[in-house]
């Protein structure tokens, strides 16, 4: 919310300052790189989704986060209170050969779905919204919402 | 556009992922927040979309892994159309089991506790939250 009000005044603003009647344009070969990007991190997302899907809906699912005694899926340690800070928590501090496996599955899948849903996002943006001032508006509310989930969701995937 | 003639199920699928980055950071910031967030997700509104979500990703992966096929070879084109059945039969074919499968969580969860209108639980229950209240 705070990040579309921001973008909206930034554009409004850019738009005064530089008399700009065009929409959000990106530098020609970034925008080749996310054509290619996509494709590429299409193909690493999907064994990585299919793999979060089976161990989160299909082996274990949404219900067994809270399931007090059972086995915390991906892991040999049970959730002794049953509380979904605790099945994350198993999930994260599980190593293997001393690497946090888990953290860094999630992460890996984490910057690669981000960055690939958002700019999806900003090709539909582009191909319906044509006003300018709109049309950079959002362009810069999908940046910084990038920027900002991927601080976000990976705060804690580094180890404390 | 991936999801072709039904954007507003691609759009879900971003605004879900979203959702979702949001809340499991709350896992390591705020706790409390986070359980409140997991038994909504327990709750049958967020169950259904379960579904809907998983079966919205499964067909994306198949239907952009034909178009990134395509897109490396453009001679294949002559067989798009056989391209998108098989998208599609892809899609049902793997849904199916995972379908099944997952009704097998929701029939438990439900077994264990069937007075829904009270939304109560007993205490030897295995999962010690109730769903959302509402």
């Amino acid at each position: 919310m705070v990040i579309v009000v921001a973008a909206l005044a930034l554009s409004a603003f850019y738009g005064l300052l530089t008399r700009s009647d065009r929409g959000f344009e990106l530098p020609g070969r970034l925008e080749s790189t996310l054509w290619s990007f996509m494709r590429l991190s299409g193909v690493l997302i999907v064994p990585l989704i299919f793999g979060h899907l089976a161990m989160m809906h299909v082996i274990s699912g949404v219900f067994d986060i809270t399931g007090g005694g059972m086995t915390v899926i991906g892991t040999d340690v049970t959730n002794e209170s049953g509380k979904a800070v605790e099945f994350v928590g198993a999930r994260w501090d599980m190593l293997v050969a001393g690497v946090a496996v888990w953290r860094i599955y999630d992460g890996l899948l984490l910057a690669l779905v981000v960055i690939h849903g958002l700019n999806g996002l900003r090709y539909v943006v582009n191909d319906y919204v044509h006003p300018p001032l709109a049309n950079r508006a959002l362009n810069w509310a999908i940046v910084f919402g990038t920027v900002a989930l991927i601080v976000l969701g990976m705060a804690r995937c580094w180890p404390e | 556009m991936e999801l072709g003639a039904a954007p507003d199920l691609w759009l879900g699928t971003v605004l879900f992922l979203i959702l979702h980055v949001i809340d499991t950071s709350w896992a390591a910031f705020y706790p409390d927040l986070y359980e409140d967030a997991i038994r909504q997700y327990q709750s049958p509104l967020f169950t259904i979309g379960e579904f809907a979500l998983v079966a919205c990703v499964v067909y994306h992966a198949f239907n952009g892994l034909r178009i990134i096929l395509l897109d490396y070879k453009p001679a294949w084109w002559i067989y798009q159309r056989r391209a998108a059945t098989l998208v599609f039969v892809a899609t049902l074919v793997v849904l199916a089991p995972t379908f099944v499968l997952m009704i097998g969580h929701v029939l438990d969860f439900y077994e264990e506790d069937p007075d829904l209108a009270g939304w109560t639980r007993s205490s030897r229950s295995r999962h010690n939250s109730p769903p959302g209240s509402w």
